[in-house]
């Protein structure tokens, strides 16, 4: 396997007259990484995907896929890498091991090559059963497995899936993020975009954060939820009543209870860093009090990402010096 | 799983659209009443005793029927065959495959071609049945349908181009400008080189006996194939990734164009002196036709941006530096090479126009007009052009860009042609007219049209070349302007043929870059 990376994106700018959709993005994907790409309706995403998938062109910056640049090999860009977009629709008069065949034939595959590639990707989404369905008249969610389908054809390195899981239903939601969850582990490079967070969190292992046109964010899921840079929250029941346990946080440098809840209180840690935990629950422990529950409080991922936002609109942006290297 | 393919050589398209086709209510419905109808009559026809009616009431609606099918129905399917690609992303997954633009368009044409030929083929026992009942000639009537196809094969591919365009209107509109350049000039020709008059379906038979009879099917086999392609490119261009270029291919039929121009052109003067067969009235219009073609294909070149791909280029970087140069000045896509372009028909029109219409000493050269002719057909292919690279920030396609600007030329044009109409006197309506010259589209319908008296008609080449000259400076002045870019795409794309030298002789690198599609990647059944 090569050691350049599956995507490498140098400051990418894609103008529409005077609007600029994308505004100098740089970020790099290495191979076997699944990576969420995530942001509002119309930041920009689908248009810096299709730039990946050399289905528009930039106004400037440089896009390599597996170290081909899109506009010097367009055509070797395209072989490596299958393109989902958020809604499709097949063909009437035509069934899906039809609709397989004919995009089997289209990527340049024939013969028993072209036969085993389509029982293969069929097998693979569980669309065997439902070979000679016609492919305009399935569900939602089989019609996303078709697509999913007709994007393994070509046996790209690199997926790239726009909105994949949109308007499923949770079981059509769960049976996609287990195919996309294998793919993964079967070394595919994956690059999905969503505006749903908690359901990129869930196949990602990474996510790149765009706002109009600019990168604003990246880093995983974690670190969004545990975002260093804010204050620790900590949930703490006890057994009994929670006055003493008000009264004891009260008494306590650099806590402070920020909220009472059933049978326990919210506790602020000024302090940052898992050592402040360790030492809240010795402490607690220590001084007597029944703790039955001590938890440390998630941010919401859409309430981190709105953050991210908000602050990003107070302080001027900053473009990457260096695209980011997402681990 | 056991899965029967067939066909593996065939084009995807034409594999997808023939199956789809054979699967649709539409094609069995007529397939199936075609043949109803056709056993009915020949049932009638074998039972009746008066033969000779039933033969030609079996003939007319065998005909009937065909001309409905190949000239009707078929062509109004195919009118839109191509908008349903262009909803829902079905391009985009058509964009990403190995399969170019033109052989999706080649595809889809032929898979008509075969629908068209499924139902000759179906009707021929009954056309023995018939020619059996009498009064029938079978070699005739063959010739006939086998001309029939042909030229609804030619509709088709019109058709098709033109149904890639997404208004409704454009496609009405592009479609009689289709079917009046191209059939106009086919049943003219067919009509000239059978000698007969006339026109409509009669002009399709060609009794193999007439003299013109191989003349004829050549040069019409030759225009043909020009339209077909031109059609097919159109069409392609209209699909085609970003990546790929429809636009040289499209200029590489000006040359045959050109010679079938000048060719009408010394005929034309000749007036029927040389060749006995070709008729008068008939040429003027078919050069007007080749000259649509031709001018619909300068202004194609105008409205396209240059491709930023380096792949385009690599041909032209494989010779010397005249092959460059040819690129920069004629051939490479978009508006730069363009504008040379324009100036190079023009030249050659106008020169070799002359040169031909001087070898006749009845004609006499006109300077002015020579000198009129020179700004005004270049600027007014320009000058949308010019004025639209200003226009760049805003959201429209350089080619609804180049329209607009001439919309509003017309729309000027016609505001003067008001204004002219409300005033009394030929001269002043002709002073108010002459100000739409100011534009250069404008002078380019106007001058050679209007019957302009003296002076105004100074005053109108005046106002032409007043704005056309400088309509040409800038255009060639923007043209050079983007040289320092073509010198860094032929900088790539003179590395990309390095590249690919240096793979075909280490194949190693070989098997990296130029990786077959390859399967059984070895993807895991998941649990369900």
């Amino acid at each position: 396997m090569s050691d350049t990376p599956i995507i490498e994106v140098e400051n990418l700018t894609r103008s529409f007259g005077a609007v600029q959709a994308v505004r100098g993005v740089s970020f790099r994907l290495e191979r076997g990484q699944a990576v969420g790409f995530i942001g509002a309706n119309g930041a920009g995403k689908t248009t810096a995907m299709r730039i990946l998938a050399t289905l528009d062109l930039p106004s400037s910056g440089r896009v390599m896929v597996d170290g081909y640049d899109v506009l010097e090999h367009p055509s070797r860009v395209r072989r490596v890498l299958g393109w989902m977009p958020d809604h499709f629709r097949a063909y009437p008069n035509m069934d899906v091991l039809d609709y397989l065949d004919f995009f089997a034939r289209a990527v340049g595959l024939r013969g028993s090559q072209l036969r085993g590639r389509v029982a293969e990707v069929m097998d693979f989404t569980d669309l065997t059963p439902l070979a000679r369905r016609p492919s305009d008249a399935l569900s939602k969610g089989q019609t996303q497995r078709l697509s999913l389908a007709r994007t393994l054809l070509n046996d790209p390195a690199v997926l790239i899936l726009d909105e994949p899981a949109a308007g499923l239903d949770p079981k059509a939601r769960l049976e996609f993020k287990n195919l996309v969850r294998l793919l993964a582990t079967q070394g595919k490079s994956l690059f999905i975009s969503s505006h749903i967070l908690s359901e990129l969190a869930e196949m990602c292992d990474t996510m790149l954060f765009i706002d109009q046109g600019q990168i604003v964010h990246h880093g995983t899921a974690d670190s969004l939820r545990y975002d260093e840079r804010a204050v620790i929250s900590v949930i703490v029941r006890v057994a009994g009543p929670v006055e003493p346990l008000k009264q004891w946080v009260a008494a306590q440098a650099g806590l402070r209870a920020r909220e009472e809840i059933r049978g326990g209180v919210v506790i602020e840690i000024q302090s940052q860093g898992e050592e402040a935990l360790r030492d809240l629950l010795r402490q607690l422990v220590r001084d007597g009090i029944a703790v039955i529950e001590f938890q440390r409080m998630q941010q919401r991922l859409e309430e981190a990402f709105i953050g991210i936002l908000r602050q990003q609109q107070q302080s001027a942006p900053v473009p990457h010096p260096t695209p980011p290297v997402l681990t | 799983m056991r899965i029967s393919f067939k066909s593996d050589w065939l084009n995807p398209m034409l594999v997808r659209d023939l199956r789809q086709v054979l699967r649709s209510r539409v094609f069995t419905m007529v397939f199936l009443l075609l043949q109803c109808g056709m056993a009915f009559f020949v049932v009638l026809g074998v039972s009746s005793s008066e033969e000779s009616e039933v033969s030609s009431i079996l003939h007319t609606i065998l005909w009937g029927g065909l001309i409905i099918f190949y000239f009707m129905l078929m062509p109004a399917i195919a009118l839109s065959s191509l908008v349903p690609e262009f909803s829902d992303n079905r391009l985009d997954l058509l964009k990403l495959t190995q399969m170019s633009a033109r052989s999706l368009m080649v595809g889809k044409w032929l898979s008509f071609c075969a629908q068209g030929a499924m139902v000759a083929v179906s009707l021929l026992p009954y056309m023995v049945l018939s020619y059996y009942s009498g009064g029938v000639e079978l070699g005739s009537e063959l010739g006939s349908m086998a001309a029939m196809l042909a030229a609804s094969s030619l509709l088709i591919g019109v058709c098709l181009a033109v149904s890639s365009m997404n208004s409704r209107i454009v496609r009405g509109l592009l479609t009689l400008v289709f079917i009046f350049s191209f059939f106009g000039s086919f049943i003219g020709l067919s009509n000239v080189f059978m000698g007969r008059g006339g026109g409509g379906i009669g002009a399709f038979s060609m009794p193999i006996g007439n003299s013109g009879y191989f003349l004829a099917v050549a040069i019409l086999g030759i225009i043909g194939s020009a339209a077909l392609w031109l059609c097919m490119e159109f069409g392609a261009a209209r699909l085609a990734p970003v990546s790929e270029n429809h636009d040289t291919t499209q200029r590489l039929l000006l040359p045959l164009l050109c010679m079938f121009a000048f060719g009408f052109l010394a005929e034309l003067d000749t007036r029927g002196g040389r060749t006995s067969f070709m008729i008068d009235g008939i040429l003027a219009p078919m050069l007007v036709c080749v000259l649509i073609l031709i001018v619909w294909i300068l202004i194609q070149a105008m409205a396209t941006e240059p491709s930023p791909y380096p792949d385009t280029y690599r041909f032209y970087m494989r010779g010397g530096a005249w092959r460059r140069w040819l690129g920069r000045l004629v051939l490479y896509p978009g508006w730069p090479s363009a504008v040379f372009l324009i100036l190079v028909m023009t030249i050659l029109f106008l020169g070799f126009g002359n040169l031909l219409l001087l070898q006749n000493r009845t004609y006499n050269f006109n300077f002015p007009n020579f000198f009129m002719y020179c700004f005004v057909i270049p600027a007014g292919l320009m000058f949308p052009q010019v004025i639209g690279v200003e226009l760049r920030r805003t959201r429209l396609s350089p080619s609804n860009r180049y329209l607009f600007i001439v919309g509003i030329c017309i729309i000027v044009m016609i505001g003067c042609l008001l204004f002219a109409n409300v005033r009394g006197g030929a001269s002043i309506q002709q002073f108010y007219l002459a100000f739409a010259c100011l534009l250069p589209p404008n002078a380019l319908l106007l001058l050679p049209t209007v019957d302009w008296d003296l002076p105004e008609r100074y005053f109108a080449i005046g106002a032409a070349v007043a704005t056309g000259l400088p309509t040409i400076i800038i255009g060639v002045k923007r043209a050079i302007q983007y040289w320092p870019t073509f010198t860094e795409v032929e900088r790539r794309a003179a590395a990309l043929n390095e590249e690919a030298k240096f793979a075909k002789t280490a194949p190693l690198f070989e098997a990296k870059v130029a990786a077959p599609v390859t399967t059984n990647s070895g993807l895991d059944k998941p649990t369900h």
